[in-house]
């Protein structure tokens, strides 16, 4: 009885109103809405990498430090490719507030490294005050390094449209079957990706180095929420792995033999 | 029928202590045979035939009817009981558990020990007393030398030097015992290492060298008038073994094998044996296809380690309950933990890793019971049973992550198994008796056939997934048998015929990509629901004189499964005839060995038909007194006729060595 008065003592310290619960996370930075009066501070699991990067936003009010909980906030991602050149645009998520730790959690697809001569990545987000009905943009500029796999491929449909497939899940893959959650985002006009909710995948993993080797009893993706599919893959051995995807609407296949290859 | 005595050799004239020797459960057995390898009472060691001390343990077993060997090359043959092999039949070293770590099958427990180590082998045919163990096709046991207490010499002891001209090959070993009134230790060691063989004609048989060594400790510590304290560690080493059958070569195999046994025995008792002993044995093997030419591995070097651990305790007893009944009951437990990788190095790509044995573990507890009894002087009985407990698991997540590769559901498991056996012999004449076996056997299924992830077997070139799922093996086993002896004459006509229930084979797995280069795909274990094997074996001997004997074996199996497919490894019919002289010092013998084609061979097995053969040996030997000291010389040739030959049981049709000069040189003292 004694410990769970203690357990209870400690919970109720760590669950203080004023404060969203970022344990575990690093603080990127912070950032004003000009003229909102909300601050945004801006949170990752770890550096972002190229890939599927999850990312927390806290929103207080500028001058009373408290957490706004029904703020309207939007993110988007460029990167300035240079004179001339469009800027890069690549898909997100966006961010919805969570009242468990008071955090708004988004994600954000990094395409692109930074550094390099590249230019960086610019995360705004584009937030409403709910107190005062002022709409702002909070800025950052953030560094992308390269992850260890080539987690994100991008095709070309049958139907001319520009498809970007990315990994999200097994990011440290292991022998033995593994969950493979896929996003699938299409680009619109304006060259922001919307997810794409009714596509069937098909995939199969394959071993270059054994002759394109594949295994067993693997679990195509099915689409549960956003663009994200759910599936399993069987990996045999450690080495170097290639996911050999199609992706069909109906029966249409609209993209065939779109490769993600890593090692472990 | 009697044991087959074998005496081979003495390593010193004085007795070993009657006391100390194991009581055979079934002596009258149809089913047991016992190959002595160091006759200490009878002295003699001119009587044998074929292999002495210097020989391999292979060429020993080649000297016991029911056993047949699988050769991979000219290193560790695979012993097989009419038929049967690995999983199917208990190898055990002095009761003791132990299993090849090897996934290939290319480390079966006999190839860990040598003639030099071992008092005695013994076979059981089926379940039985003797089968050591819950089985379906029966035991092999290797009995350890033990030395002998208060000895004539408080020193004695051998050393021999061998060669052989095939291979180049050469041997040294000693041996060395001290003894007093009531301590006695022994030590042994022997060293051995053969270049590549040549077949009959010539032909070199590329990556058929190897070398080894082998030690033994032994210890006897008398601790009162009918107890004794027995130590036996036993270390061999192999190191650069090739197997021309295989795609792969062993860069090495180690095995550590340890026990200690207290002994109580008091023939004025109705307890009047009580033997327990603690065991624990570990071996090491890695295999490798370094020395093989890039283009005959597809261009994958890989590695393959494998070990297995087994820690171990019985306890068994003989209990007199009338002048002619026995009992005799032993309990035991052990535990065996099988572990091995596989490391793929490709040309251009990051090496690959994997478990193709995912730590699997398995312990084991189980009781023997069986009663042998003279009904009347006419007529006897043995019968018993063993009940037996398994559980099977894998130990560590990675192991299950590894297995799931193969496998999706949960890989523990339970099994209750159950042996019962009856030999019944009748003495219908002086001369003429007559022998009756029958068995329910069930063995539980191995680790590697539950658990093994792509393991390569050569025979049909597929790789191997384990099932979890499997049932037990189970037979019924019947064995008939008339013997004749009478002074100059004795022949001994057996009939087997045994049913199997969820036969154990591999089953191609449709879609499956198999892993190991050259393979044709991936079979899994599956239960096929009966398989049935019969053979018959008729020996005679007669005595043509006081120094000449001609001794004829001949043997025939067949089996097939219920979709009428030819069991695999089964041997076509063979003829073993010899032709034996002994005189004083001096002996002889030549022997014919003939094997018919065999024709009934199924692909689902991955077996072709082979060609017959027949092939001629002689050996001659003299033994020269010196004192109290002897010297032993023998010279022996292997196919005589330089035939090129294989065996239906050598793994790729890999030919067997050619004509060999085998000279031994053995020192007593």
């Amino acid at each position: 009885m004694a410990i769970l008065l203690i357990i209870s003592a400690c919970s109720k310290k760590n669950v203080n109103p004023n404060n969203a619960n970022t344990a575990g996370k690093i603080k990127v930075g912070e950032s004003y809405a000009t003229g909102t009066g909300v601050k945004v501070t801006l949170y990752q699991d770890a550096a972002f990498l190229t890939g599927y990067n999850k990312i927390y936003l806290v929103i207080t009010d500028s001058a009373s430090a408290a957490i706004i909980k029904n703020a309207t906030a939007a993110i988007s991602t460029s990167m300035q490719m240079g004179m001339g050149m469009p800027a890069m645009i690549c898909p997100v998520e966006q961010p919805v507030y969570n009242s468990t730790n008071e955090l708004y959690t988004g994600a954000s697809i990094f395409n692109m490294a930074t550094g390099g001569g590249m230019g960086e990545w610019d995360l705004s987000v584009n937030v409403t005050n709910p107190a005062n009905g002022k709409q702002g943009i909070a800025s950052f500029m953030v560094n992308v390094n390269n992850s260890i796999y080539n987690l994100i491929t991008t095709a070309t449909g049958s139907d001319g449209q520009t498809y970007m497939i990315t990994l999200v899940q097994p990011l440290k893959p292991q022998v033995g079957m593994n969950t493979l959650e896929l996003l699938v985002d299409i680009q619109n006009m304006d060259m922001s990706y919307s997810p794409v909710n009714n596509f069937k995948i098909q995939f199969t993993p394959e071993m270059p180095a054994m002759a394109n080797m594949t295994s067993t009893d693997n679990q195509n993706p099915v689409i549960s929420t956003n663009g994200h599919y759910m599936g399993k893959v069987n990996f045999t051995m450690t080495g170097d792995w290639k996911l050999d995807i199609d992706l069909l609407n109906g029966q249409n296949a609209i993209v065939q033999d779109a490769d993600i290859e890593f090692t472990f | 029928m009697k044991l087959i005595l074998i005496g081979l050799l003495f390593l010193a004239t004085n007795a070993l202590a009657q006391t100390n020797n194991r009581p055979d459960t079934v002596r009258k057995s149809v089913q047991l045979h016992e190959v002595i390898i160091r006759d200490k009472k009878s002295g003699n060691s001119l009587a044998n035939k074929g292999a002495d001390v210097q020989s391999s343990t292979d060429q020993v077993l080649k000297g016991i009817p029911a056993v047949e060997l699988i050769y991979r090359g000219n290193y560790a043959p695979e012993p097989m009981i009419y038929g049967l092999s690995a999983g199917e039949i208990n190898v055990t070293l002095d009761g003791m558990k132990m299993f090849g770590a090897c996934t290939d099958r290319m480390d079966p427990i006999s190839s860990y020990v040598e003639p030099n180590n071992l008092k005695s082998i013994s076979v059981n045919e089926g379940p039985g007393p003797d089968a050591e163990g819950s089985t379906v096709g029966g035991g092999i046991n290797f009995k350890l030398n033990q030395p002998g207490l208060n000895a004539s010499k408080e020193i004695s002891g051998l050393i021999g030097a061998g060669y052989q001209t095939d291979a180049n090959t050469t041997q040294t070993l000693g041996s060395l015992q001290y003894s007093t009134k009531r301590f006695a230790i022994l030590v042994n060691g022997l060293y051995r290492s053969a270049q590549d063989y040549a077949a009959g004609g010539g032909e070199k048989i590329l990556y058929s060298q190897y070398s080894k060594w082998n030690g033994g400790l032994s210890a006897k510590y008398q601790v009162n008038s009918h107890s004794y304290l027995n130590l036996n560690y036993l270390q061999d080493e192999g190191y650069n073994i090739g197997f021309p059958a295989l795609t792969m070569d062993v860069r090495s195999a180690k095995a550590k094998i340890g026990a200690v046994d207290y002994l109580f025995t008091d023939s004025t008792k109705r307890l009047y044996y009580w033997d327990t002993k603690v065991y624990g044995n570990f071996i090491h093997h890695i295999m490798d296809n370094s020395k093989r030419p890039l283009s005959t591995i597809d261009s994958m070097p890989m590695v393959m380690t494998g070990t297995s651990k087994t820690i171990g305790a019985y306890s068994e007893a003989f209990i007199k309950l009338g002048n002619s009944n026995i009992f005799r009951t032993k309990a035991e437990v052990y535990q065996n933990t099988l572990y091995a990788d596989m490391t793929m190095y490709p040309m251009d790509a990051p090496e690959m890793f994997m478990l193709t044995l995912p730590d699997g573990q398995r312990s084991v507890a189980g009781i023997d019971l069986s009663d042998n009894i003279s009904l009347s002087n006419k007529w006897s009985a043995s019968f018993g049973g063993r009940a037996e407990y398994d559980r099977s698991d894998i130990t560590t997540s990675l192991g299950k992550a590894q297995l799931s590769t193969i496998y999706t559901g949960a890989p523990d498991r339970t099994d209750l198994l159950y042996n019962l056996f009856a030999n019944t012999s009748y003495k219908v004449t002086d001369k003429w008796t007559l022998n009756l076996a029958i068995a329910r056997g069930m063995r539980s299924s191995t680790l590697k056939e539950l658990y093994g992830v792509y393991l390569f077997n050569r025979t049909d070139n597929y790789d191997y997934g384990g099932n979890p799922a499997l049932r037990n093996e189970q037979s019924e086993n019947g064995t008939i048998s008339a013997t004749y002896r009478s002074e100059k004459f004795s022949i001994e006509a057996k009939a087997f015929s045994y049913l199997f229930q969820n036969y154990i084979a591999g089953e191609v797995l449709q879609g499956g990509m198999p892993i190991n280069p050259g393979a044709y795909g991936v079979k899994q274990c599956v239960n096929i629901p009966s398989a049935n094997m019969d053979g018959c074996e008729l020996k005679g001997n007669v005595v043509i004189s006081k120094t000449l004997g001609f001794l004829s074996v001949n043997t025939f199996t067949y089996g097939e499964d219920g979709n009428g497919n030819a069991l695999p490894l089964i041997a076509p019919f063979r003829s073993v005839n010899t032709l034996q002289y002994s005189f004083q010092k001096y002996y002889l013998y030549l022997e014919s060995i003939t094997e018919a084609a065999q024709k009934h061979a199924s692909s689902f097995y991955g077996e072709t038909s082979s060609p017959p053969f027949s092939i001629l040996n002689f050996k001659a030997a003299r033994r020269f007194d010196m004192g109290k000291n002897q010297l032993e010389c023998s010279i022996e040739v292997a196919d005589v006729l330089d035939t090129y030959y294989y065996e239906h049981l050598d793994v790729f049709n890999v030919p067997r060595p050619g004509r060999d000069f085998i000279g031994h040189v053995t020192y007593f003292f």
